[in-house]
């Protein structure tokens, strides 16, 4: 059954996929806990992310032109399939708040003067809009967004070539083990843990057959782009970037250049501004058409709005104090999120091929 | 109060904007689903507009995760 009113290209959906992966990492310094070493934690994370996504296009060519919904019926019967869907889609629903309130958050503490709740009402609101507009207007949104940052980073990175400092990098491999292999899951976690979520989507693209290989692509240049975007900010910041609370935008203080190009920080702030959006309306409207499939609604667009209060409420009984926020993104969200990257979508792969549902050789084709 | 009541406004609006075209439509079910969610999501709003502390979920996720990091040493 398909019930967004859209249906997106494989090219949109890798510049959707892109925008996505950079989503809060351009704040959030991947990796950050690995201090020096940030970089190493950043390419194992990838790693992962590359191993997340291999099941993730075993299910999907199994089962092409399916969606997660579909799938988790066809596998595990309507009962327990339809069970599982609810679990993914309160999954959802809770990232979505946490991203809505991460986004305020940041606002917050550079406009400390405004009320949190204008930061958490004003993007649910264009979000809900972007969310009723349906796909294809957000992957548009994410192409023209896409070209701007990339623009905006290239700008960036030359604006910071005379900070960059190599001997940053060192020294290697001087923190335990088990601070890297943490510092790795939370990067595998997020941002390439919640692609998971573009399992709803995957009955919305044009030519179902060219999914995996574009989605393995934007996974390809994410990884490419996050591991230099450390890299760069940890060569500017060195031991600084593991006490700072926006590394990346610390890094962007330090330009100065003939006191003409000076406080370009405000730039990543646009471009969280815009990539954030993006990151959250997907997850947004992912939960919205799940929840319409499962309930057999005619159309998802009546739900838009109650669920997007549902998740304003919840945004707001998250956290009080901020600092939950930095131990939830590096400690707590590797762990729990695991639960819905790997395992369940690996159980319902290894059940899909023990129970041969599905199309069995398309998986090769696709994965 | 005032608190309460523009949050009663705030959801007047979502059903004047939404119902009317459900109940045109006919479509019993999906003005069924509607109403499931919003009820819920206007209690919890009205709760909260009323200053009522309600325990917060991330701290409790901490709380539960405790022993695993502890075991984990990274706490």
């Amino acid at each position: 059954m398909k019930l967004g009113n859209q249906t997106i290209s494989s090219n949109q959906l890798f510049y959707l996929m892109c925008t996505f992966l950079l989503g809060s990492s351009v704040v959030f310094l991947p990796g950050v806990r690995a201090g020096s070493n940030a970089w190493l934690a950043v390419l194992l994370g990838a790693l992962e992310g590359f191993v997340f996504l291999a099941i993730y296009n075993g299910l999907v060519g199994q089962h092409p032109g399916k969606n997660l919904i579909e799938i988790n019926d066809l596998v595990f019967g309507p009962f327990l399939g339809k069970a599982l869907s609810w679990v993914y889609l309160i999954y959802f629903l809770y990232v979505s708040a946490q991203l809505l309130r991460t986004f305020a958050a940041f606002f917050a503490i550079i406009m400390t003067s405004t009320p949190l709740m204008v930061f958490l009402i004003t993007p649910l609101f264009v979000s809900s809009f972007a969310v009723r507009s349906g796909l294809e207007v957000l992957a548009k949104y994410s192409q023209i967004v896409f070209t701007t940052v990339i623009t905006l980073f290239c700008f960036d990175f030359v604006l910071l070539a005379k900070e960059l400092d190599l001997s940053n990098l060192l020294p290697f491999m001087d923190i335990p083990i088990s601070k890297l292999l943490l510092a790795t899951q939370s990067v595998a976690a997020l941002p390439f843990g919640e692609v998971v979520v573009f399992l709803v989507l995957t009955n919305l693209i044009h030519n179902p057959s060219d999914t995996g290989r574009f989605m393995k692509k934007a996974l390809l240049f994410s990884s490419i782009f996050l591991l230099l975007y450390t890299v760069r900010t940890t060569a500017v910041l060195g031991t600084y970037s593991t006490i700072s609370t926006y590394p990346a935008f610390s890094a962007l203080r330090v330009i100065n250049i003939g006191e003409v190009f000076t406080r370009l920080e405000i730039v990543l702030a646009i471009v969280f501004l815009a990539l954030g959006f993006v990151k959250g309306s997907l997850f947004y409207y992912c939960t919205v058409l799940g929840v319409a499939q499962l309930l057999k609604m005619r159309s998802y667009t009546p739900l838009v709005l109650p669920i997007g209060a549902l998740l304003l409420n919840i945004s707001i009984l998250l956290f009080d104090e901020y600092i939950f926020d930095i131990i939830d993104a590096s400690m707590l969200f590797p762990f729990y999120s695991l639960v819905f990257a790997l395992f369940l979508p690996l159980l319902t792969l290894i059940v899909a091929k023990i129970r041969k549902t599905g199309n069995q050789q398309g998986d090769s084709a696709n994965a | 109060m005032l608190n309460v009541l523009l949050v009663v406004m705030a959801y007047t609006l979502i059903c004047l904007y939404e119902v009317p075209g459900l109940i045109r439509e006919k479509s019993w079910r999906d003005f069924a689903s509607f109403t499931a969610f919003l009820l819920p999501a206007l209690i919890l709003s009205i709760i909260l507009a009323a200053g009522v502390k309600l325990p917060l979920i991330t701290p409790a996720i901490y709380k539960a995760f405790t022993p695993l990091l502890t075991w984990l040493g990274i706490i």
